[in-house]
């Protein structure tokens, strides 16, 4: 027996912490030509059509990758929010699917939409399985769908290629498509953290997905790319959802380890993320109530102010000079340099502003001509989407510095 | 006196560089052993924390909550398309490698002996023991799957220098009425509220409706009655939490909880059903206390 005045407190707490985006409303929110039961629009909330889903769903939604508390769910399911995010990989072992499931279970069904991922080998990293098989995605979702406990979800992902062959790869394409046909998703999409904008390009060739949801924010070197790519995206019907959008200032994702960020940070690089039109809504992985009050504030007004695009704009620097040493370039390289060590030099020039380390640096590896000066395009594709051409280029002149000149 | 002063910055920077390397990298790559029938497929890869996200994406925000530092993954493939993963994954001490495995641990598994504890389902085996948390994963295994990972896992256990005792504080925790394998800890955000972290959990009761038993502890007691005076706030709550005795709460989110402090400790009960059994549990954990 649910206690009732402990729900009806809770929903008067949250309608005082968010104030003015609480209130009642009789406005339907219309979800292909359908009301979500129960679930009155927010008149401060700002809603965006999810491209050719015709899903019209809040542009803040909810990612529940670093949570199980169902009470963080439950609030944000009470303040409005329609959209949650899960994987198969949360929580590990589908941890997560499995809270979601068990709090959806007793919700009418088209109050909310739930969407997954599968993770499959090679599909993040490593090489394609050339033998794999259509049924060996079914089996994971087989075993997700068996935690989340529903008939369907509204959105299945492949979970993270980040090039075209990847998204595209046909045993697990075939097998989105299947899953779609026999009404077991809704919709199909493709999520992406690396080579964002090639995945975007190659989800819209592929005619069949439905959704993009893109790893996003300001501190991506190439995120004019990314930019361009979701526009791109957005024309052709594609529905684009944003995550790591705050990564840039509180790190976690390719923003590197988790760093300290003000609240101030945090709602800029959301606001930077959301005053792009074409991303239909986000999903921040919020672990507590005021995390999540905050950022449902932030539909109030999304306008930037001038010292939140400052803030940004020192982060973005910052993230610009950051080389995260993987090494993916490294077997990229014809003339087989070691750019992660030309990297460091250059992060050490204009980053910390140490101009004999970088030297030091760039002098250890004894190369006898940086090969890039006469190499044609530059084939290696950085993780984090440095022009590592230019930046190599940039940094070589260094070693015509006479030591002496180098303080 | 110079000399002296030099020599005590060079201990000093020796210390510190000794301190580095021990908080650095931990995992000796020779650790992996050989799987009868599954030759090793490549090198070992090294994912840091600027990394991790590359190898498993999301997942790794998760990681970052329990002061990951280094994670070596093998890769064994029988070249008929199976293919055996083991993770290793340093945590930097025990409490963290008990949380993330007790974040990751399945609600339905079996249990081994292996590490400190281990669990397997359908392919997958994690352990923790120590400062690591180690995952096994089989893909297309069939049968033999229990089998190879659990040997396999074995064999890394055996080769881990770590210790196999799980964190003290499970131990304040009354046995009676708990659920078995179902303690927790976290390390930050404990229902939600930024301020309460470093918190072990146990779970009591009947498992379709469990309550939880609690113990948060603060760095000193200015800690403590900031948190404390920073979630009186939060839930509009008036009385004098600090003093002695059990004080009953209504959290708009949690739903009741019955919580009590003493020293830099705050223990508590989430979801209590039966007043009686619970407040004895509760003085039981809180007498545990030091």
């Amino acid at each position: 027996m649910k206690d009732i005045s402990v729900n009806k407190n809770r929903r008067r707490f949250i309608k005082n912490s968010i104030a003015g985006l609480a209130g009642a409303s009789i406005l339907p929110v219309i979800m292909k030509g359908k009301a979500y039961a129960d679930k009155p629009a927010k008149p401060d909330f700002i809603y965006r059509t999810l491209g050719k889903t015709g899903l019209k769903v809040p542009i803040v939604s909810m990612g529940v990758m670093n949570t199980l508390n169902p009470k963080l769910v439950e609030a944000a399911y009470d303040a409005g929010i329609v959209h949650f995010d899960t994987a198969a990989l949360y929580g590990g072992m589908g941890k997560s699917e499995t809270m979601l499931g068990s709090f959806f279970k007793d919700k009418p069904r088209d109050s909310f939409i739930i969407s997954t991922k599968i993770n499959m080998p090679g599909i993040m990293f490593g090489q394609l399985n050339q033998n794999a098989k259509p049924q060996d995605f079914i089996r994971e979702f087989d075993k997700s769908m068996k935690r989340i406990g529903l008939d369907y979800v509204d959105i299945l992902y492949l979970h993270g290629p980040g090039s075209r062959d990847k998204a595209l790869f046909e045993p697990y394409f075939e097998a989105l498509k299947q899953l779609k046909k026999e009404g077991r998703t809704r919709f199909i999409g493709v999520s992406t953290h690396q080579g964002q904008a090639e995945v975007i390009r190659a989800a819209v060739e592929s005619k069949a997905y439905d959704v993009a949801l893109v790893a996003y924010n300001s501190t991506y070197p190439n995120v004019n790319e990314i930019k361009k790519a979701i526009a791109e995206g957005a024309k052709a019907g594609l529905g684009i959802i944003g995550m790591k959008t705050v990564a840039g200032v509180v790190g976690g994702g390719f923003g590197g380890p988790p760093k300290n960020a003000t609240e101030e940070e945090i709602t800029a690089a959301i606001k930077w993320s959301l005053e792009d039109e074409n991303v239909h809504t986000i999903i921040p992985g919020w672990q507590t109530f005021d995390h999540m009050n905050s950022t449902i504030a932030v539909m109030k007004d999304l306008k930037m102010t001038v010292a939140e695009r400052a803030m940004l704009e020192k982060r973005n620097k910052e993230a610009n000079l950051f080389c995260y040493q993987c090494e993916e370039c490294t077997p990229q390289c014809p003339a087989e340099h070691h750019i992660p060590t030309l990297m460091r030099s250059y992060m050490y020039a204009y980053g910390y502003k140490n101009m004999q380390m970088a030297r030091q640096t760039i002098d250890s590896m004894e190369l006898n001509q940086i090969a890039c000066e006469d190499c044609g395009t530059c084939t290696v594709k950085c993780a984090r989407g440095f022009n590592v051409k230019e930046k190599i280029l940039d940094i070589a002149r260094l070693r015509d510095v006479p030591t002496d000149f180098l303080v | 006196m110079k000399v002296k002063k030099h020599i005590f910055y060079l201990l000093l920077s020796c210390f510190i560089l000794s301190a580095y390397s021990a908080a650095g990298s931990s995992i000796n790559k020779n650790i992996f052993p050989d799987i009868s029938g599954f030759p090793k497929s490549g090198d070992v890869v090294t994912y840091k924390p600027e990394t991790l996200f590359e190898f498993m994406n999301g997942a790794a925000e998760l990681y970052h909550l329990y002061d990951f530092a280094e994670m070596n993954v093998q890769v064994y493939d029988d070249k008929k398309d199976n293919t055996v993963n083991i993770e290793i994954y340093d945590h930097q001490n025990s409490s963290n490698a008990f949380g993330i495995y007790s974040q990751e641990r399945p609600y339905e598994c079996e249990y081994l002996s292996i590490g400190t504890q281990a669990n397997y389902m359908e392919g997958y085996l994690n352990f923790y023991q120590g400062r690591y948390y180690v995952k096994l994963s089989g893909y297309d295994l069939g049968d033999k799957g229990r089998e190879i990972l659990t040997a396999a896992a074995k064999a890394v256990s055996e080769k881990l220098k770590e210790k196999s005792s799980p964190p003290e504080a499970l131990g304040l925790f009354p046995d009676s009425n708990k659920i078995k394998n179902k303690e927790e800890y976290i390390t930050k955000d404990f229902l939600g509220y930024s301020y309460f972290k470093n918190v072990f959990t146990a779970s009591y009761g009947d498992p379709e409706s469990a309550y939880k038993l609690f113990i948060i502890e603060a760095p000193d007691r200015a800690s403590l009655e900031s948190s404390i005076n920073a979630y009186k706030k939060d839930i509009g709550f008036k009385q004098d939490i600090l003093k002695d005795g059990m004080h009953e709460i209504e959290d708009p989110y949690q739903g009741k909880l019955i919580i009590s402090v003493k020293g830099n400790y705050i223990a508590g009960i989430l979801n209590p059903d039966n007043a009686k059994v619970n407040k004895d549990l509760l003085k039981q954990l809180t007498s545990n206390l030091k």
